[in-house]
């Protein structure tokens, strides 16, 4: 039976193949943005994933004062850890516009050089250019870069896999290749610039590792950690001022009280001495004794309390495991929204075109009711028809994901999906590739939603007994059956009308739901990137902020002296940094006031934001070197967008860490000050903070344009469907009042003008609340990106966004008011075949 | 008996809207009789083919068919009997109006391991010329005759007509009449046959009168008057 019945579907959708069609673009739409919004984050995570295999990516880094010595390395090696030295300087060039680019030897085995173009430097003046810092400065190989006043030919363009995402510093937000760039030495040229004294700053020592199944990171930092140094042994000269001045107290000490022990022994000698020839001097020999006694008390007191605290210096400085460290495998984080939200909206938008081809179904059920009943009177099952009814909804969508798979799979728009990624992560060109379960996806996913949504509609109208179905009795249920009291004629006959397309006019609304969730994920995306770059530079006051490695005794004039502290917190899965920022309370460069107390915080607001604080609200921050956690309260949320900031007095926050009543790393002004480089771990400048917000908005535009655009036709093609079957569903009553003498600007009325009042209530009900449900959704999207989520939109936007709407339904209604000229008076005299 | 039928009884409604349309209707139809059943409207001859059918439930009572007890079936097992046993035939047609004549009889034809053969039916239906149009191609008459087909392809051995001549003119109902006479000559179907039309008692073998639910008068045909020569259709 399915076989004859199989003939009547393709006829069925030959003769409603237009709206069939525009279902199936729909769908073949759906799954073309799914597959290649999807398949784009796939290609560029596996793609990642191979060069990082492909470059032997490290499994961790750490920094250290003095670079191990040879027999550390090899204890190392013992563990069955591979260690690699990635030793580098930061230089900042002459010419102000190349910004500052970090000096690497080319590595030989761990984060080897991935080329782009080109190949190792085969000469000392030659050098190879991180792939992002050289496009942004549109170097190619074969040009000149000039450092610390050598010109290099630039023999290769590459990519390394730990820094994917080329961040400067670690907790840095953005990237900016602008002002940030890698360059790889020949190891005997960068020999020859350490030797030249040509460096602004001091070398990092950064080793990187791979562990190799023996050792855990946990075991080989606890080794690190256990290294200890004498403050001699560091070739620094800034880090000897500075540990005398700071560690080298406890031997000035030390050295006092022995002085102070040896004077007052040598006191209380001679006046014992003198006390046997002069009488009277008893006394003061009983006093010096005293003293003396009373000094080598406090000699042993201090012994006491110099072994209490800790003056060994560890030779580890930092540690970063891979899966903690922002810049490896950035693009792959990056994508992992992507993928995700393209999964799930691909799911919503394939159940709502379900529903919308169901109501179709159920128009035809309904229309075939008696013949359905008679097909039941002759034995026919139910699971028959289902499966006959079913048949089509499961073709079309079939072909339809089959074809939006086909033309994604020819990659026609990963190129401008993948472009944000390749113009902010440095990273090769990836060749599109569909992944396997995007096949699947695409090919079962549009025919299964098809078959549930069709089977739990239509299975109730196929329920009903075949003698009701013969007689085509209307069921009606309750909500229809509504009293309606009200002496108008066309408001009653609008509200009939609405409640018997109950099923079109929730598909319309439904649609007009998704959409707006679809265009609410659009616009999140551009207010927070829109509001990041307007907040960080409304609330950056300072033009210069200085975190320091050894700070001077006294912070130089015009300078703000401040103490940071990084620490960590996790949210949904992803562990971010968050600095405890000790402050003056009069500091100019930040309107807050701070409270006396090591517990009571004021908090920035994209930290309030991320985290979901609330004031008076307790939290807790972890400190992963020493292992430690501080609990805080919210005392205040301060509007501060550009980090996850914890403001506390500064005098409390160095008690709190132990540290002297002087202490500061951190200055911050709004000159240029004159610091040796030395000194410094890094600059940051008001003019990056902006530059690096400003790249957000760049980076999601093409997402938030086919987000838009998708949304906009979701609504219009639900919206004109659902209408238009609204219409045929009344053809025959339509019919019968232009018998009675009806015009058509009464139909008109009657029929589709109700339709206004759904649109124009449904939009504000659903415009709001799809704001609200995406505010709720969005942190979840955005999980893995350090910011705040100031998603507020202005009330224009909702009053443009109504207006639009409304105009998009006159355009649709205008189109179907043609439709009613279509049904001629004869219509209800016709037979019913 | 082919058709037995016992005291059935059959209401609808509650309370103030509560009709008893069956009031204990006892009948028997023999294999391979042709019988109508006439009465007035709301006299409860369509609720009575309805329960035949396994349509309609029954309240009370019993209605064997072949010997099968169909009241208290579920819904399944009526479906089974349906399928098996009857064919029906209404006053629309309820064509499948995008299947040609063919396929719409081969809706049905799946329905039983031993159909008719389906060109011997269209010949003996006279729709041979006509087997590849669709319902909308077709005179009133034709359809009908689909209809017909569509119910005689699955060779059941009841065949139950809802007024099959309601929506026909005269000349096409006399064809009707004599196609449904001819099949029940050639494959010896049982009818029961619902209608208003007063002449066509004449050319089946009993007659059932029903008034207010109940049987009013029922008798058999000594003589019969072939279809053919029925006046006043």
């Amino acid at each position: 039976m399915q076989g004859v019945l199989r003939k009547r579907v393709f006829r069925s959708l030959k003769k409603h193949f237009i709206r069939y069609a525009m279902l199936g673009i729909m769908v073949a739409m759906g799954i073309f943005l799914v597959v290649t919004i999807v398949g784009s984050g796939e290609t560029l995570t596996r793609g990642t994933e191979a060069i990082a295999e492909e470059t032997n990516l490290e499994d961790g880094e750490f920094e250290v004062f003095v670079p191990l010595s040879e027999d550390q390395e090899k204890e190392i090696s013992d563990m069955g850890v591979e260690l690699e030295r990635e030793f580098y300087y930061d230089y900042e060039l002459d010419d102000p516009d190349m910004g500052t680019v970090r000096m690497f030897k080319v590595r030989d085995h761990i984060n080897q050089l991935h080329y782009i173009d080109g190949n190792n430097p085969l000469d000392l003046n030659e050098v190879v250019v991180e792939k992002r810092y050289a496009e942004v400065h549109e170097l190619n190989r074969g040009d000149v870069i000039n450092i610390a006043g050598n010109d290099y030919k630039i023999s290769g363009i590459a990519v390394v896999s730990d820094y994917d995402g080329p961040f400067k510093e670690i907790s840095d937000t953005s990237c900016n290749s602008k002002s940030f760039g890698l360059v790889f030495f020949d190891s005997e040229e960068y020999d020859n610039f350490k030797n030249s004294g040509k460096a602004q700053k001091s070398e990092t020592y950064l080793y990187t590792y791979k562990l190799g199944g023996k050792t855990t990171d946990k075991e080989l930092k606890k080794y690190l950690k256990d290294i200890k140094i004498e403050s001699s042994q560091v070739d620094d000269k800034l880090f000897q001022e500075y540990w005398e001045r700071t560690a080298g107290i406890k031997d000035e000490l030390t050295d006092a009280v022995d002085k102070l022990k040896d004077a007052t022994d040598d006191v209380n000698e001679a006046v014992t001495e003198l006390a046997k020839y002069y009488d009277g001097l008893a006394e003061l020999a009983d006093g010096t004794s005293d003293m003396s006694d009373g000094v080598n008390e406090l000699d042993d007191a201090v012994t006491d309390a110099l072994e209490e605290y800790d003056f060994e210096l560890s030779n580890l400085t930092s540690f970063l495991v891979r899966a903690d460290n922002p810049r490896i495998f950035a693009t792959k984080n990056d994508k992992i929204v992507d993928i995700e939200v393209g999964i799930v909206a691909g799911i919503i938008l394939l159940i709502l075109l379900a529903y919308v081809i169901s109501v179709f179904v159920v128009h035809s059920i309904e229309s075939e009711s008696s013949i359905i009943g008679t097909l039941y009177s002759m034995g026919v099952t139910k699971n028959d028809l289902l499966l006959h009814y079913v048949t089509l909804p499961v073709v079309v969508t079939f072909i339809a994901g089959l074809i939006g798979l086909l033309v994604a799979s020819t990659g026609v728009m990963a190129p401008m999906i993948a472009e944000s990624s390749y113009q902010y992560f440095s990273i090769p060109v990836f060749e599109f590739n569909v992944p396997t379960y995007l096949i699947f996806y695409s090919l079962i996913c549009p025919p299964v939603m098809a078959v549930i949504v069709n089977v739990l509609v239509i299975s109730s109208k196929l329920n009903r007994p075949a003698l009701s179905l013969i007689r085509n009795e209307a069921k009606q249920g309750n909500i229809k059956k509504v009293n309606l009291k009200s002496k108008n004629f066309i408001f009653v006959f609008r509200i009939r009308q609405m409640l018997r397309e109950l099923r079109s006019t929730l598909a319309v609304v439904l649609g007009m739901f998704l959409s707006l969730l679809i265009f609410m994920m659009a616009v999140n995306c551009y207010t927070l990137c829109e509001n990041i770059a307007k907040d960080y530079a409304n609330d950056t006051k300072f033009e210069y902020f200085y975190t320091l490695k050894y700070p001077e005794k006294e912070p130089p004039k015009g300078a703000e002296a401040a103490y940071a502290y990084t620490c960590k917190k996790e949210t949904m899965g992803y562990n971010f940094d968050v600095t405890i920022l000790g402050i003056d309370n009069d500091n100019k460069y930040f309107d807050i006031k701070t409270t006396d107390s090591k517990v009571d915080v004021v908090i920035s607001s994209a930290f309030a934001e991320k985290f979901g604080l609330k004031e008076g609200e307790e939290f807790v921050v972890s400190d992963e070197e020493k292992e430690l956690k501080y609990a805080f309260s919210v005392y205040e949320i301060t509007p501060y967008a550009s980090g996850f900031y914890i403001f506390m007095d500064i005098d409390q926050m160095r008690d709190m860490m132990g540290e002297s009543k002087d202490y500061y790393n951190v200055l911050i002004s709004d000159k240029k000050l004159k610091i040796d480089g030395g000194r410094l771990y890094s600059i940051t400048t008001r003019s990056d903070i902006v530059k690096g917000s400003e790249v957000f908005t760049e980076l999601m535009m093409p997402m938030i344009y086919t987000l838009s655009f998708a949304s906009a036709v979701i609504f219009c093609v639900v919206l004109y469907l659902m209408m238009k079957v609204m219409i045929d569903r009344s053809a025959q009553n339509i019919s019968l009042i232009k018998v009675f003498g009806y015009r058509r600007k009464e139909i008109r009325k009657l029929y589709l003008d109700g339709n206004f009042y759904i649109i124009a209530l449904g939009t504000l009900i659903v415009l709001p609340l799809s704001k609200i449900i995406m505010n709720k959704i969005f942190p979840f999207m955005i999980s893995n990106v350090s910011c705040g989520l100031n998603v507020k939109t202005p009330y224009m936007f909702y009053i443009v966004t109504y207006f639009v709407i409304l105009a998009l339904y006159f355009l649709i209604n205008s189109f179907l008011v043609r439709r009613l000229d279509k049904f001629s008076p004869a219509e209800i005299l016709k037979n019913r075949e | 008996m082919y058709v037995e039928i016992k005291d059935l009884k059959k209401s609808y409604g509650e309370g103030g809207s509560f009709v008893q349309v069956l009031k204990g209707v006892t009948v028997g139809v023999k294999e391979g009789e042709m019988c109508v059943i006439q009465g007035t409207s709301g006299s409860g001859k369509s609720t009575l083919l309805n329960c035949i059918g396994g349509l309609d439930d029954i309240d009370a009572g019993s209605c064997k068919i072949d010997g099968q007890e169909i009241a208290g079936l579920k819904k399944d097992a009526l479906s089974e009997y349906r399928r098996d046993k009857l064919g029906f035939i209404f006053q629309f047609y309820n064509l499948v109006p995008n299947l040609t004549v063919r396929e719409n009889i081969e809706v049905c034809r799946y329905l039983t391991k031993d159909p008719l053969d389906m060109d011997e039916l269209l010949d003996t239906l006279g729709l041979k010329e006509h087997a590849n149009k669709f319902p909308s191609q077709l005179s009133g008459g034709q359809q009908q005759r689909t209809a017909i087909a569509r119910a005689l392809i699955k060779n059941p051995k009841l065949l139950l007509c809802d007024e099959p001549t309601g929506a026909l003119d005269s000349n096409t109902s006399r064809d009707i009449l004599i196609l449904l006479e001819k099949i029940n000559q050639k494959y010896g179907t049982t009818m029961l046959i619902v209608t208003h039309n007063n002449s066509i008692k004449n050319m089946v073998h009993r007659v059932i009168f029903l008034k207010d639910g109940e049987i009013y008068k029922e008798y058999t045909n000594e003589v019969r008057v072939p279809a053919k020569e029925l006046e006043d259709l």
